[in-house]
């Protein structure tokens, strides 16, 4: 049998992948994109997150077969043509990347959000991304750049007065 | 301007595009995959090891055992206390410890080979709680050692606790105690060895390669100058990568099998085998006279360590020394023990104990100002160390004293929560006070560092540090001081970092020790290399007795604004004459050590202060606290990085938080996760950081620290806040549903539901 | 060769279990087992089935004489679906509770139904709102309620060639008041310490009550409704409901001095969650 799905915008064909084997273990081992990390294994922290059919799901949760006939969106595949998805660029100007290893799924997570709520409040982000875990921050910077990166996606200029 | 300033941090564009490779992100194909074989029962005598079933199985290599270890097979952050077997030997002395590595050509068959070796152990007595392993007759977790299970005793007395108790107008007592904490950091554990170049590499997330080879050449048996340690990119630490993990593992399998070796741990074997913070017992008796001021404090400090001592040293010690808390106060009388179990060890986590003493020291301040009929807040303003005071080690304090300022920034806050925390029926609602000091760097020990600067010909300048960043910023910061200081632009200089075969020893990313001490060795690298080229430039300019300056990458005669030399210039006439445009740094902070037995010296040349207050509602129905707002000012002396000087505020809040509301680790029980709740952001209040800047004269343009002090007093302002909302002093964390729930019980009917 | 199937349509699915196949909707218990499992050397499954593209199991009709709720139907689609909200509050309030995003991204209702955990909030939820769980096999249909299903933490009486198509839901009287509590330990993603369904039809006329996480398996409390019912209506009657329903549980669980927190808290959550479904059914306070 041969999983077919389409990945970060790419046409993927595999064979041989196992009924059991998670989207996390075929994406970090079959095809070698480090970039979805594995905190827990068990869909606790939410490191593993990616985007199925652009709702962020924990990959460590997700069979690889669930991916058949579907749009898997990784962190690799956010950045365009070496130009970075507002997301991207708001965790870096509002200093929400400490030690970096919540990051790519906390920016899926995000862009998840926003997908359904273009305008979240902060309470409204603090909910949404309460499945990724983060022991750096403290979250005030990452709700601080999702609402950055939302003001971006919906094409308006940056608050005044952002803290 | 780069000082004060926040520019981009190094490799976090990397990391927003999912392109930074974390030490469990190492490995190419044909690496050969480890797995431990771990005892869940202990302790335990082994009788046998039998690896004959593995080896039987496809794809299993070898298996190694404390045999094959060919150095010294006990390891430990502290060289006096190095007491961990990586194999265990004769007895495996707490759940999770490793008694043989399989090797194998794939996961699968190294765990499935780690399954397989048959190990016949024989139970043996053991002790799990750390008043009951000092007692008499507790089974032994070292048997043989002189001071059987008591790992260490500390001592600070000054005074006459006893008579200035009888003279003051109150004295409060009470019991405190902490919870075993898990680290957390976001990546588990992991790493890679290799060959190359005829020496053996080992690349794992750390916060000390130094330390890290340094261990392993030991372990080993090596030559310091035969292994490498490079560190990965760190997924966090928080103090639990500086004890080794799978790095001597990684070591050992590739040295024997001269193959690559890798190894990352899953979160259940991290939350196993790795230490954790010490959870402490504390008796503390204060006494004040009637206008608060504190007249004498009592305290019996007592920490479970669990069967290694890892960093247990330091921490029995900064705990005693943090023990009253940032207050002047002239009688004192701390006694700090730590007892070896048979729990999983624990060891450095961010505090270092003192995140424990300051629950009690502020649970006190708090009783004393209730019993006095006092304000909370003023009682800790009158009572605050001063320039010119001493602390309890009698180091008397010149400057770099922010604690007032700091209570001064979050008074108007803390005032405008308790006006407006009234609660209902269903929830009530509490402000809280932590405030705390904390000594930058290790306790009464040298702890250098150093740095090099490098001017290439290019133009670039070079900075070869050993800091591990962590994610803190350390990579950032060290590059805005040196550029500060040689006048160049942040994007002129490029970094070496962690790399022991390309840089030299800075200590541990730990004791929040990197920016003051580091950053003052990477200010004397900086110095020496203009020195350096600035004499240089006189030879070439023939400006004996004139006054150059270096500016903008250029060497200045002063008052001759027409005769100038470009830097590289310079470098290229040093490099001609064979010399590197090279200046080499240290800094060893001046400390002096404590005497055992009054606990008297000067631990820490400098210190930071903070302030916070939280406000809390209370769930009447379930116990369930809700942090609502938390406040945080923190003299950090000099904001080098105002933006990572933020983030480690509201992180070091939220980890706190967590401290004092949920998180609480049950050896034996908790695995992963599931069963171990950190903060998420649902959790998080809205968090106010504030930055005060009281310079310390010895600091890198008056900088100190940050890292651990933002945690501190987060947990004590919980306490008093849940305490306030239930109307009873709060002394033991976390502040649980149980426990929540038991004091809204106990309240009876005064607090009826509904 | 290990096979995933992710049939379309019930009567492949039937048969495809009846081979043997492990049942898949979300994933979210599934693939913790199957990774403990990897783990402890245990073999994996060789033939999975992935139940989320059968229509009926995506059923969700809320308006029918018998409002069925179909097995796959996620989380994610119980807290936003319109007619969950107007038919069911209290079933799309527990969905919001569920987990995290991601969870009630994939969870689905009959997932939670089928891992069997006392502490499951959709369960809970649906238990209040009479459930009886619609089963497949080759042997035909059989109805079973879902609180004789559930036997026991973690285990049920499916067969192993059953799978679970949805479950029957009970009608509302109009006006019915809705409430649904839970208490974790902490504000989000957290395993139910708690949680409490209740539902309360105007004048009284029918009381539902359903606490989770405290029961081996789901139920309810028909001693408490038939105490509330009797009653006047207000707090002291609310109170009366939670110290029953506290009583309840030391009953069927024994104390213990884990319970000393669970008595109280089932008293005082009972209570407020009552009181909410009342004010709900328009009742005064």
């Amino acid at each position: 049998m041969t999983l077919d799905f389409t990945l970060n915008g790419q046409p993927v064909s595999l064979e041989g992948v196992p009924a059991a084997e998670s989207l996390l273990d075929l994406l970090r081992h079959r095809l070698d994109l480090k970039g979805t990390k594995e905190g827990c294994g068990v869909g606790e922290c939410g490191a593993c997150s990616v985007l199925l059919d652009g709702k962020v799901v924990d990959s460590c949760l997700t069979p690889a077969w669930k991916a058949a006939g579907r749009e898997v969106t990784t962190i690799e595949g956010l950045a365009r043509d070496g130009q970075l998805h507002p997301l991207q660029e708001s965790f870096l100007s509002a200093g929400a990347v400490q030690c970096g290893f919540c990051t790519p799924g906390m920016i899926l997570s995000a862009q998840s959000l926003l997908s359904d709520n273009p305008d979240p409040s902060d309470e409204e982000i603090k909910i949404a991304l309460a499945g990724n875990v983060c022991r750096c921050t403290g979250y005030h910077d990452i709700v601080l750049a999702v609402r950055r990166g939302a003001r971006a996606l919906r094409g308006e200029a940056p608050e005044a007065d952002e803290s | 301007m780069i000082l004060g300033t926040s520019p981009l941090r190094s490799g976090s564009r990397e990391r927003v595009l999912g392109d930074t490779r974390f030490g469990a992100d190492q490995g190419q194909a044909g690496d050969l995959y480890l797995a431990c074989v771990r005892i869940h029962k202990a302790p335990a005598r082994i009788d046998g090891i039998d690896p004959a079933p593995a080896l039987a199985l496809p794809g299993v290599v070898r298996v190694f055992t404390a045999a094959d270890i060919p150095g010294v097979n006990r390891l430990g952050i502290i060289p006096v206390s190095k007491d961990q077997e990586f194999l265990a030997e004769e007895l495996v002395r707490c759940p999770g410890q490793a008694v043989a590595l399989v090797a194998a050509e794939t996961p699968e068959a190294a765990r499935a080979g780690a399954r397989a070796v048959v190990v016949k152990l024989t139970g043996a007595p053991g002790v799990y709680d750390m008043a009951e392993a000092l007692a008499e007759g507790a089974p032994l977790v070292h048997p043989g050692r002189e001071q059987g299970n008591l790992l260490d005793l500390r001592v600070i007395k000054n005074g006459d606790v006893e008579a200035a108790f009888k003279a003051s107008a109150v004295v409060v007592e009470a019991d405190y105690t902490t919870s075993m904490i898990e680290h957390s950091a976001l990546e588990t554990e992991g790493g890679r060895a290799w060959w190359e170049d005829g020496k053996l590499h080992v690349t794992a997330c750390t916060q000390n390669p130094h330390y890290d080879r340094d261990d392993l050449v030991r372990f080993l048996g090596l030559k310091p100058e035969d292994l490498v340690v490079i560190q990965a990119e760190t997924g966090g630490g928080f103090g639990g990568k500086l004890d080794v993990s799978v790095q001597p593992y990684l070591a050992l399998a590739a040295w024997h099998l001269k193959r690559p070796t890798r190894l990352v741990y899953t979160r259940e074997e991290s939350f196993l085998s790795t230490g954790k913070r010490h959870p402490f017992r504390m008796h503390y008796v204060t006494g004040a006279d009637e206008q608060g001021r504190l007249t004498a404090v009592k305290a019996e400090l007592l920490a479970d360590t669990g069967a290694f001592a890892s960093y247990g040293l330091a921490v029995c010690m900064r705990a005693a020394v943090h023990a009253a808390g940032p207050y002047y106060v002239p009688n004192v009388d701390v006694t700090s023990r730590m007892a070896y179990t048979n729990n999983v060890w624990t060891g450095a986590m961010r505090g270092f104990g003192v995140p424990q003493v300051a629950l009690a020291h502020e649970g006190q301040m708090d009783a004393l100002a209730d019993a006095l009929g006092l304000d909370r807040l003023e009682i800790r303003r009158v009572n605050a160390l001063r320039p010119g005071q001493a602390t309890i080690t009698g180091q008397v304090l010149k400057g770099g004293v922010g604690l007032t300022q700091c209570l001064d920034k979050v008074e108007p806050i803390y005032r405008t929560w308790q006006a407006k925390a009234k609660g209902d029926d269903r929830f009530a609602e509490g402000v809280g006070l932590g405030v705390m000091y904390y000594g930058i760097g290790n306790t009464g020990v040298s702890n250098p560092s150093t740095a090099q600067l490098e001017w290439t010909t290019d133009g670039r300048v070079v900075l070869f540090t050993g800091v591990a960043d962590i994610g803190q910023g350390s990579d950032t910061v060290l590059r805005q001081l040196a550029a500060t200081r040689l006048g160049v632009r942040l994007e002129q200089i490029d970094l070496v970092r962690g790399d022991t075969s390309r840089t030299t020893n800075a200590g541990a990313t730990s004791a929040s020790r990197q920016t003051y001490i580091s950053g003052n060795a990477v200010m004397a690298a900086a110095e020496n290399l203009e020195a350096l080229v600035l004499g240089e430039a006189r030879k070439m300019l023939g400006a004996r007795h004139q006054e150059l300056v270096l500016e903008d990458g250029m060497v200045r005669v002063k008052g001759d604004p027409e005769s100038a030399l470009g830097v590289t210039e310079v470098v290229r006439h040093l490099t001609q004459r064979g010399q590197a445009a090279r200046g080499e740094g240290g800094f060893d902070p001046h400390t002096v050590p404590l005497k055992p037995d009054t606990g008297q010296g000067k631990p820490y040349a400098a210190y930071a202060w903070a302030a916070q207050c939280a406000f809390v509602e209370v769930d009447r129905d379930s116990g369930m606290v809700r942090v609502k707002e938390i406040a945080a000012a923190h003299d950090v002396g000099r904001a080098i990085h105002p933006k990572a000087v933020l983030g480690q505020i509201c992180g070091g809040v939220m980890m706190g938080l967590g401290l004092g509301l949920m998180e609480e680790f049950h050896p034996g029980k908790t695995s992963n996760f599931e069963d171990y709740h950190i903060p998420t952001s649902a959790d998080a209040p809205r968090i106010t950081p504030l930055i005060v800047e009281e310079p310390e004269a010895t600091g890198p343009y008056g900088a100190k620290g940050v890292g651990e002090p933002a945690l501190i007093p987060t947990a004590p302002a919980l306490a008093a806040a849940v305490g306030q909302a239930l109307g009873q002093p709060m002394r033991h964390l976390p502040l649980s549903l149980e426990r929540v729930m038991e004091t809204l019980a106990g309240a009876g009917a005064k607090d009826q539901p509904c | 060769m290990s096979r995933y199937l992710a049939p379309d349509n019930l009567a492949e699915a039937v048969a495809i279990r009846a081979q043997g196949a492990r049942i898949v909707a979300g994933g979210t218990d599934l693939m913790i087992s199957l990774r403990q499992a990897r783990l402890e050397g245990q073999p994996q499954p060789e033939l999975i089935l992935d139940v989320t593209r059968i229509p009926e199991l995506n059923r969700l009709e809320l308006g029918a004489e018998r409002p069925f709720l179909g097995a796959a139907v996620t989380f994610r689609r119980l807290k936003t679906d319109p007619e969950v909200a107007r038919v069911y509050p209290l079933l799309a309030k527990a969905a919001s509770m569920v987990g995290s995003v991601q969870v009630r991204q994939t969870g689905t209702i009959g997932g939670n139904a089928a891992n069997s955990s006392p502490a499951a909030d959709g369960v809970s939820a649906i238990t209040a709102l009479g459930a009886v769980a619609l089963l497949a096999s080759p042997r035909g249909q059989r109805e079973l309620p879902l609180s004789e299903l559930i036997t026991a933490p973690n285990k049920n009486l499916l067969a192993a060639d059953e799978l679970i198509m949805g479950f029957w839901l009970d009608r509302l009287p109009d006006g019915a008041g809705q409430a649904f509590s839970k208490v974790g330990r902490r504000q989000a993603v957290a395993i139910a310490r708690l949680n409490v369904a209740a539902a309360i039809a105007p004048e009284l006329r029918e009381v539902r009550l359903s606490v989770g996480a405290c029961f081996p398996s789901p139920r309810r409390l028909t001693l408490v409704e038939e105490l509330v019912m009797a009653g006047q209506p207000g707090p002291e009657l609310w109170r009366q409901a939670g110290r029953a329903a506290a009583t309840n549980f030391t009953d069927v669980c024994g104390w213990r001095s884990s319970a000393a927190y669970k008595v109280e808290a089932i008293a005082r959550v009972t209570a407020r969650t009552l009181a909410t479904a009342w004010a709900k059914a328009g009742g005064a306070a």
